[in-house]
């Protein structure tokens, strides 16, 4: 099966954003829940997908069942905090996920080109996805470095002694990184990434069915819950 | 000479790099602090203290308008395509973004005191994510109402009164405050002397 495209995933992320905030009702949250998890298993994604419904049951079991069993105050209003408020943000993470888990930064980048998002906007998004791990990957070092001087920067650092560790730890982090950053760029330019001329791009973007009906689909059920207000 | 008022290609590989450690920065602090909700609520003013210099030292390599409002649009993609949140977060951050460019375009992109305070604007992004709740605040409670009771929702609601929004403003604004203030130093202390600031 070929798989969809990236602005089908990116139109499905704002779908559900935009279904959520209309604020749902539970039968609507099984109908969402069973399509995303259709679309984890049709790229083959089972365990994810199990983790998923796992956690939402437990949220539901929460809410209806353990939530009435319990009549201290302040963990009554925690756990409310957790099972309904929690629910809400947990589609979108879900869809999130979905979209980070099966697609290439090339695939994209060249549908973002494709749907003309401006260079200005897809030039720093490329860095910054590129560069995500490389930071990520300092930052490790600096603070494996900093525990064998004895500085930690776990919450009880950061909360007490905020400037210590802000110092300890972004000083070397930003005098690393900007040097790393500064050779990128020198690369980048160097393949011609500032120039005028539109780029090519070895990946060809084409929507076929399957991205039209997801697409089609998720447009009937943002429709669905704004004018009839979901089942 | 280049022309200065038009986005070059090393400007928009510098806001994405700045903005990739802001947000390293950002996670890494966010999962120290969120596992208990009084710290969750106060997160706003811990990352307006904690990113303050890398914002700072991202401001002395701006010098066309535009990259700031790059930034807050970034930091609003990010948000809400990889950790969930929702579009009115993309709205503020690119709006927030906008808001804080002008107002460091005002003090000619050199203006320290103009830029501080378009980190202190900029810094209130991270309150846009309980917008979320205080939106959908009578869905919420109908649902609370529903399992709980009326008499509960009525007591949840009064712990989460509407006027805590704006006290987060207030409190993110003095950390941002103390946060411009800590940047400035290190600044002074170590890039400046390096002669990367």
């Amino acid at each position: 099966m070929k798989s969809l495209d990236s602005t089908t995933k990116i139109l499905c992320i704002i779908a559900v954003n935009l279904i959520i905030t209309f604020g749902i009702s539970i039968k609507m949250e099984f109908f969402i829940l069973a399509c995303l998890s259709l679309l984890f298993l049709t790229y083959g994604k089972i365990r994810k997908c199990l983790v998923y419904i796992l956690i939402f049951a437990f949220m539901i079991f929460g809410d209806k069942v353990l939530l009435h069993y319990i009549t201290i105050d302040w963990l009554v209003s925690f756990l409310c905090l957790i099972f309904i408020t929690f629910r809400k943000f947990f589609f979108c993470i879900m869809t999130a996920d979905f979209f980070i888990s099966t697609t290439k930064i090339n695939e994209l980048i060249a549908s973002l080109e494709k749907i003309h998002i401006p260079q200005v906007i897809i030039i720093p998004l490329a860095v910054l996805i590129r560069f995500f791990p490389t930071v990520k990957e300092e930052w490790e070092h600096i603070r494996a470095a900093m525990h064998m001087r004895n500085i930690g920067t776990g919450f009880k650092e950061v909360v007490f002694h905020p400037v210590k560790t802000i110092e300890y730890m972004l000083v070397p982090l930003l005098f690393s990184t900007v040097k790393i950053g500064e050779e990128l760029s020198a690369a980048a330019l160097a393949r011609g990434i500032g120039m005028e001329k539109k780029r090519t791009n070895l990946y060809k973007v084409s929507f076929n069915m399957a991205d039209y009906l997801v697409m089609i689909f998720s447009l009937a059920m943002v429709i669905f819950q704004k004018i009839y207000g979901g089942f | 000479m280049e022309n200065n008022n038009r986005l070059s290609a090393k400007d928009l590989i510098n806001t994405g790099i700045y903005t990739a450690i802001y947000a390293v920065v950002m996670f890494a602090f966010t999962i120290v602090t969120s596992f208990a909700p009084i710290t969750y609520v106060l997160l706003p003013a811990f990352l307006a203290i904690i990113c303050a210099p890398i914002y700072m030292l991202f401001i002395t390599k701006v010098k066309t308008f535009g990259m700031i409002t790059i930034m807050g649009i970034l930091i609003g993609i990010l948000m809400m395509f990889v950790t969930g949140n929702s579009w009115i977060m993309f709205v503020f951050c690119a709006l927030l973004g906008l808001i804080s460019d002008l107002i460091t375009k005002a003090g000619g992109y050199s203006s320290k005191s103009m830029a501080s305070f378009g980190y202190y604007i900029f810094s209130f992004w991270p309150i846009s994510s309980f917008f979320q709740i205080w939106f959908m605040r009578d869905k919420y409670f109908d649902t609370v109402v529903a399992s709980m009771g009326q008499n509960y929702a009525d007591g949840l609601k009064a712990i989460t009164p509407y006027w805590i929004i704006p006290v987060m403003f207030i409190y993110t604004f003095v950390a941002a405050i103390i946060g411009g203030l800590i940047a400035g130093k290190i600044n002074k202390k170590h890039f400046a002397k390096a002669g990367i600031a």
